[in-house]
């Protein structure tokens, strides 16, 4: 090669100066994926996918159980704080006005959340699947948009029930472009989305599934029209419950568990009563604090009096709880029971009963107490088939003529009887005081079951109904500048 | 969507390898045809010069032959051609090229050079030295924007290990803190203030035009604290030739997205022509132990925690807490606590380092090089901490012909660091201070206390880490680092003045890491996963940069010089991560996983970062008297999303020669001065990878079915941080640049500020509110100020014939300010010793809030509420005072001995309502004063570095004057209160209760100080001699480093690690401080 420097240089020079400032092939030289999580391109593709991110809202379920049992339970009158839980003490059980220095863990909606917001992105995301994946059809992608659907409506019913006015997100967090900052809602605008999620949920959920624990432990249509039942006797929407309920009664899957069985609700889980309960099982790490949670509190009088007073064996003594030292509620941390020596079930591992059969025939009975003299009767009829289910003394004597209000105490005290540490009570106590404009239910019954120094500051606290709703954490309104605090505790 | 990989790589490299492969044009011409002879002069004095390259060079300007004038200025080459011609060059003058014809003498006589160019000569302040910014050399006539240079001269015969402590104290405005007085512990270098809050505050490090990785391992999510090595440490200070620091946004903006903190650019040395150079330097060190706070002794101690345990009403003799203090002999482990042991004295010792350093550099006409190597080993002032460093750096300059020339340079470094580890219980210097002085070093027998060859590992507060001698003798801490950076530039010359130039470069960092921790040390037993422990740790990090750029440097009108530059960068930075730890090895001198019983933990990462770049420079310059600039940068970033991945950074500056100006023009007082104006911005693009992109990760299980669940939300809006600053600058210099002057002034705006925001749970991404865990997003929000004025003084007061005397002195003042935040405060999740950090609107980063305090109530009744004319305030009956309380209304009652502290509302509670601002960690100023003598053979150099004006939280101190807990503690509360009516400001001594030692102004202190960072006396040895002996100089010295601090503060060392949260600095953590240290060293030259 023999060319001179002059003829060639500057030319070629150019050609590989252009080309270098111009680079092929470089366009997505900044497009950088993350190694160890699925981006949102990645995702959502197939079948697969959708069942995944179902999967992550029931994971996110887990998490709301010791929230759920929390709201539910431990501001009713079946319960008594054991020492360990004095810090929670002064708002959550004193109903104390005052929660700004108080980080409470009890007022942390964060798990419910969680779940709402895995749902929303559920609800989002899959039916777009349907248009990339063939064998996805439009029916299993209903299946899951339902499932998660009413996961959302369980949860913000729960968050309704706990802080009567709460924030309502229905669109996923999957953007900066969404508003993460947003004011509370009215409790009927967020119940009128609850009804609105459950009635979709209703006609595109499966009746059951290929195994007896999904069929438990997932969404089924018996699940929504439990929750239904409930959601519509909380609004006072009598005869819709009714309506609700008789298709529970309907379902040939549901049945009431012998008396003598009554115990393995709890302990074998999964039993023909069960509609929707929440899976644990220690064996693959997924556990619970359940049985921590309701270990810091002991069985009030007021549960151990109507137990004997009714001389319930089947319900009281060694199975709703336990007299180690001081009544220890057993429904979460008992594995079985034999009458003198009593199995503790490892750590985390009991399921959470989100509804079962007696809940509903009980949630039916309080419905129809509210209207006519035949649909009392048959209010009169489900409390009797409990109590002959714990072979208790049924109520005679009493027909569909007797006074609503006295078979709604039927109803209350039955449920206290056969619910007690499920996270009902305390919403039982909230529903019938509103619905019936009867304060005085909740108030005497809360006051009574406290101790005779105590009971006339709670009376002059809980006399105000807006103490009945927890405040919100003091960091979540510092992170959210949109938010206001509950009256009670402004 | 397309990785990075091989293929692209090539594509974008192509140009530059084919550059390579046309360019090739090496033909060996060395038939020789003659000999010429000759002698070379001064044209002025007539004097011979030694050492004159002489260069026969053909017609393609290509060196041909070479040779050098010795002492009488004679030189003899042999010619390869006729009709080549000789070139004559020395520095400072100005070089001739001859034709050859048929002589055979040239005589020659070079003519000085004009001032002008002389700039690569040293005369004596570096006003005459070259500024670079990495892509381009100026003359510092031409600043325009905020530069501060340190020459070479300097930073010679400086002892130091590290180039970081070479900048200490040396530059206007530029702060620079020590981590620790660890060997290899590193520093932060803080530019013109702290301006971002979540994305960093670190400068950008270019070594010969090459950005670096300058950031250590984070050690932020790792379960232990390993030890690590600094990047910056495995550079060789011998190597380096000059610093530039680029401080404002003009002088940095050819750096755009990753210059916002300021730029640091290092020129290694580069070999020159003529003859070789061989040079030796050996130092050696003495590093003191560090001053010690004197604690207290086994007896006094006792005394002091039984008496902290009764006013706790801990009464009872017999409860485990009072049975070691009450020397009960009946007591099973009364043999345990009837030592009187003093650890730190156990665990301190002379540091010694010594560092060895070789270079050979050289070259002719058409190629330079400079090798170099050294070794460093440092062994530290506390038993078992050391440092040690092999480096090698091979610098090579070719000319290939007129237009074409390469340089490569290839430095390779392998350094290890051995460090304690301070796994959750606080450093062994902190652990060795407060360990109770009643228990031994090593076991004693419960019979009779005769001593048993096993560690003690009894445990003290932080549990069973507690015996820092067994810690420090056998737990082995070490990392390891292998760096490699070569890197090869072509430029090529396409017509006059049009450069093309390409640069293409590697830097891999390969950290490795061990971590056992014996039995031994802890005295756990077999079932527990501390049980012979072994941890480890790869991370690697790989940074590929390729720059083209064209500089263009034309006369568009007589006396407008134009200066263009125009270039496109890639830049692609890869990590790869594994961390594993393990227990229960079999034997403790099996050392590694494969020997482990189980596993703690196993985990791997990995992550790629991509910076395509395009940059464009206009520089001009008229008549040496008006000066302007404008550059831009555009950076696209693989961490943004969408629309913001790229972003545009603008500046411009001019500046204005008012001693150009008639009037000035021959004023024998005046020899320049010069006022600059500039605005640009930058950008700062420091939080981690792939933060914007939508993610789903596994783990979300149900019914043992695997799910996914969103674990971070796309983020479109997440855009670059962007500082934008405002410079005006005076250089001014008089009396024939005797007296230098450079002020500058600054208003330094960071915009958009990258912040970890924490979501509220509705948003379903939080995990916990109240454990504080999850949904953070990174966002962009509030703005930030830095404003301040920079002063820097040189001067020669005397240049006798054998005396001169070189100082130089700078100030600079720095105030900071968070402007705008949007919700006005956020708390962040540091805190020490009751300290929260906290960012406020109005505020400085590092501004502490806590309560006043004003003494220790003498007697019970001292202790009630005053209204705010200082009466006492009583209760309803109009009788009993009402009593001061803690926290609330139902909250413990101050009593006599307990601290007073201001009540400000005068509610008669201290709580959160009664904190005010208490201090300040930004200092109000802070520079250096250096001199250096000259007495002929002899000189003297002296480095005053000072801070005014910052506070410091004596966190030490607050450990060693709690009296809450088992900790040992200082001498100073021997004087705490014990009964009634005791008047004194320390309070009594109370376990478990935190009453006496809330975050107060107790603990704040002043943090001003002055030191003497070094004083070096050195001696050349006469250059006759010498030459006797085959060597060209030689020169010793002696140093003393840190000889004296002038300051009020109580704990060990003012200096202060800075830390990683910018809201949280000053806090004195008792880290090993700096101590006092003497060097001896030679520098040989052959």
């Amino acid at each position: 090669m023999n060319y001179t420097h002059k003829n060639t240089h500057p030319w070629l020079g150019m050609l590989i100066i252009c080309m270098s400032f111009f680079p092929i092939g470089c366009g997505k030289y900044l497009d950088q994926a993350p190694t160890n999580s699925l981006t949102k391109e990645q995702f959502f593709q197939t079948e697969a996918d959708a069942n995944a991110a179902m999967i992550g809202v029931y994971d996110g379920l887990q998490g709301c159980v010791t929230q759920f049992l929390a709201w539910g339970e431990f501001r009713g009158d079946l319960v008594t704080a054991t020492v360990q839980s004095t810090t929670n003490y002064p708002y959550y059980e004193a109903f104390s006005a005052d929660a700004t220095t108080n980080i409470s863990s009890w007022s942390d909606w964060t798990t419910v959340y969680k779940m709402i917001g895995r749902a929303n992105i559920v609800i989002e995301s899959v039916p777009g699947i349907v248009n990339i994946d063939k064998n996805f059809t439009q029916e299993k992608s209903d299946a899951i948009v339902g499932q998660a659907r009413f996961l959302r409506a369980l949860g913000y019913f729960y968050l309704v029930r706990a802080f009567k006015e709460v924030p309502l997100v229905l669109t996923a967090s999957s953007s900066d472009d969404v508003n993460y900052r947003i004011p509370k809602s009215s409790s009927d605008v967020v119940l009128d989305q609850v009804e609105a999620d459950l009635t979709f949920a209703d006609t595109k959920v499966p009746a059951q599934y290929a195994t007896d624990q999904a069929t438990r432990g997932m969404v089924t249509k018996g699940a929504v029209d439990a929750a239904l039942t409930d959601v519509y006797l909380w609004r006072g929407k009598y005869q819709q419950a009714v309506d609700a309920s008789q298709n529970v009664l309907n379902n040939n899957l549901y049945s009431l568990v012998a008396g003598a069985n009554w115990f393995s609700l709890f302990a074998q889980k999964n039993t023909s009563e069960s509609i929707f309960e929440v899976q644990f099982d220690y064996k693959i790490q997924e556990t619970n604090n359940l049985g921590g949670v309701s270990g810091a509190f002991t069985v009030n009088p007021v549960l151990t009096n109507y137990y004997s007073i009714e001389q319930d064996k089947t319900r009281s003594l060694n199975n709703t709880y336990v007299n180690a030292g001081s009544n220890v509620y057993w429904k979460y941390t008992g594995l079985s029971v034999n009458g003198t020596t009593n199995i503790g079930r490892p750590a985390g591992d009991a399921d959470f009963i989100v509804y079962r059969l007696a809940d509903v025939m009980l949630l039916r009975a309080e419905a129809l107490t509210h209207l006519g003299v035949p649909q009392k009767q048959e209010a009169i009829n489900l409390i009797n088939t409990i109590r002959n289910r714990a072979g208790i003394a049924p109520y005679v004597g009493v027909d569909g003529t007797a006074d609503g209000g006295l078979l709604e105490s039927y109803v209350l005290k039955e449920r206290a009887l056969e619910l007690a540490m499920e996270g009902k009570r305390w919403f039982d106590l909230v529903r019938e005081a509103t619905n019936d404009n009867n304060p005085d239910i909740l108030i005497s019954a809360v006051s009574q079951s406290r101790t005779v120094a105590e009971r006339a500051l709670i009376r002059s606290r809980i006399i105000d109904p807006r103490s009945w709703y927890l405040p919100i954490l003091s960091i979540e309104l510092n992170r959210n500048p949109a938010l206001v605090q509950n009256p009670y505790y402004q | 969507m397309l990785r990075f990989n091989l293929k692209t790589f090539l594509i974008c490299t192509a140009p530059a390898l084919l550059l390579c492969l046309v360019s090739l044009d090496i033909r060996a011409q060395n038939t020789i045809v003659g000999v010429i002879k000759g002698t070379v002069t001064d044209l002025k004095s007539k004097e011979p010069i030694t050492g004159v390259t002489v260069v026969e060079v053909n017609e393609n300007d290509r060196q041909v032959n070479a040779s050098v004038t010795n002492v009488d200025g004679l030189y003899t080459i042999k010619i390869a051609s006729k009709n080549n011609r000789l070139r004559f060059s020395f520095i400072g003058y100005t070089s001739q090229t001859l034709p050859i014809g048929d002589k055979t003498v040239i005589n020659v006589a070079l003519k000085e050079a004009q001032s002008r160019d002389l700039s690569e000569v040293i005369v004596k302040s570096t006003a005459t030295q070259k500024i670079s910014n990495g892509f381009g050399e100026s003359s510092p006539r031409d600043k325009i924007g905020a530069v501060a240079s340190l020459s070479t001269e300097q930073l010679a015969g400086q002892p130091v290990t590290s180039i970081d402590q070479m900048l200490q104290g040396q530059l206007a405005g530029v702060q620079i803190v020590s981590n620790s007085g660890d060997p290899g512990g590193g520093t932060n270098i803080v530019i013109r203030g702290q301006g971002s809050i979540s994305a960093g505050n670190d400068p950008l490090y270019v070594i010969d035009g090459i950005p670096i990785i300058s950031t250590p391992y984070d050690n932020s999510n790792a379960a232990a604290s390993y030890a690590r090595i600094n990047p910056i440490a495995d550079l060789n200070p011998n190597d380096i030739e000059k610093i530039d620091i680029l401080k404002d946004a003009n002088a940095a903006a050819i750096y755009g997205a990753r210059a916002a903190n300021g730029v640091i650019v290092i020129t290694t040395k580069r070999g020159k022509p003529g003859t070789t150079n061989i040079i030796f330097n050996t130092q050696f060190s003495f590093q003191m132990a560090p001053r010690p706070i004197p604690v207290l002794n086994a007896s006094q101690y006792k005394v002091m925690r039984l008496e902290a345990e009764q006013n706790n009403n801990d009464i009872n003799p017999s409860t485990n807490t009072l049975l070691p203090l009450v020397d009960d002999p009946t007591y099973q482990n009364y043999w345990l606590y009837q030592s009187n042991t003093n650890w730190i004295a156990a665990l301190e010792k002379t540091g010694f380092t010594q560092n060895y350093n070789m270079s050979l550099s050289g070259g002719g006409e058409s190629a330079k090089y400079n090798f170099s190597t050294s070794y460093t080993n440092a062994a530290g002032s506390m038993i078992n901490t050391g440092f040690n460093r092999f480096t090698g750096r091979f610098n090579l300059d070719y000319t290939v012909s007129k237009k074409l020339r390469f340089t490569a340079n290839i430095a390779f470094s392998r350094s290890s660091i051995k460090d304690y580890a301070n796994n959750g219980g606080g450093t062994l210097y902190f652990n060795a201070l407060v360990r109770s002085p009643a228990m031994p070093i090593y076991d004693v027998s419960y019979v009779d206390g005769s001593q048993l060859p096993n560690y003690m590992s009894l445990g003290g507060v932080n549990g069973f880490q507690d015996n820092p001698i067994a810690f420090a003798n056998t737990v082995d801490n070490s990392s390891y680092s292998t760096n490699l950076k070569p890197n090869i530039r072509a430029q090529l010359t396409i017509t006059k003045g049009l450069q093309f130039i390409t640069n293409a470069s590697l830097d891999f960092v390969g950290e490795n890491a061990k971590y056992f921790q014996p039995a031994a040390a802890t005295g756990v037993i077999w079932n527990s996963n501390q049980f012979n422990r072994v941890d480890t740790r790869d991370f690697e990090r790989m940074q590929m940069i390729l720059d083209n750029y064209l500089t263009y440097n034309v006369n568009l009108i007589p006396k407008l010089v134009t200066n263009l530059l125009l270039g496109n960068t890639f830049n692609t930075f890869k990590s790869n991560q594994l961390t594993a730890q393990a227990y229960a090895t079999a034997d403790a001198a099996m050392q590694t996983l494969g020997n482990s019983g189980g596993y703690n933990s196993v985990n791997s990462s990995s992550a790629t970062e991509t910076i395509l770049s395009q940059f464009t420079k206009i520089d001009m310059v008229y008549n040496d008297t008006y000066g302007f600039n404008f550059t831009m940068r555009r950076d696209g970033s693989s961490k943004f999303g969408g629309g913001n991945k790229y972003g545009y950074f603008p500046s411009f500056g001019s500046y204005w020669r008012i001693s150009n100006l008639k009037a000035l023009k021959n004023s024998t007082t005046i020899s320049d001065l010069k006022l600059r104006a500039s605005w640009g911005q930058l950008g700062n693009s420091g939080i981690p990878n792939y933060a914007y992109i939508s993610q789903f990760a596994q783990g979300a299980n149900y019914m043992g079915l695997s799910g996914v669940s969103e674990s971070n939300p796309q983020l479109n809006h997440l855009k670059w941080e962007t500082s934008e600053s405002t410079n005006l600058g005076l250089d001014a210099s008089f009396f024939h640049d005797r007296l230098g002057l450079t002020i500058d002034v600054y208003n330094r705006l960071t915009k958009n500020l990258l912040y970890n925001l924490a979501l509220p749970a509705t948003s379903g991404l939080v995990n916990s509110l109240t454990g504080n865990s999850g949904g953070y997003v990174y966002t962009n929000l509030g703005t930030i100020r830095n404003r301040g004025i920079e002063l820097n003084i040189t001067a020669t007061p005397l240049a006798l014939k054998n005396f001169t005397w070189n100082t130089s002195f700078n100030i600079a003042t720095n105030v900071n300010k968070v402007l705008s935040l949007p919700g006005g405060t956020v708390t962040t999740a540091d805190s020490y010793g009751g300290f929260n950090s906290q960012i406020k609107e109005g505020d400085a980063l590092g501004t502490y809030y806590g309560l006043v305090f004003k003494g220790v109530y003498s007697r019970d009744a001292d202790a009630v509420v005053h209204d705010k004319n200082g009466n006492v305030i009583y209760e309803l009956n109009g009788i009993t005072p009402r009593l001061m309380h803690i926290g609330s209304e139902t909250g413990n009652v101050y009593k006599g001995g307990d601290a007073i502290y201001e009540d400000f509302n005068h509610d008669g509670i201290i709580d959160d309502q009664d904190k005010v601002r208490i201090g300040d960690a930004n200092p109000k100023f802070f520079g250096g004063y250096n001199n250096s003598f000259t007495y002929k053979n002899w000189g003297l150099r002296f480095l005053i570095q000072y801070q005014y004006g910052n506070n410091i939280i004596d966190g030490l101190r607050l450990q060693l004057e709690s009296m809450t807990n088992a900790n040992n503690q200082a001498q100073s509360v021997l004087r705490r209160w014990r009964t009634q009516g005791d008047v004194t400001d320390m309070p009594r001594a109370l376990a478990t209760d935190t009453r006496n030692i809330l975050p107060s102004t107790r603990w704040v202190e002043d943090g001003s100080y002055a030191r003497l960072k070094y004083v070096t006396l050195s001696y050349k040895v006469a250059q006759k001699s010498l030459q006797r002996i085959g060597i060209a100089s030689m020169d010793m010295f002696f140093t003393a480093n840190n000889l004296y601090t002038w300051t009020k503060y109580i704990g060990a060392d003012p200096e202060i690690a800075l830390g990683s949260n910018p809201a949280f600095i000053g806090i004195d953590q008792g880290l090993t401080p700096q101590t006092k240290g003497y060097t001896l060293g030679v520098n040989v030259k052959l």
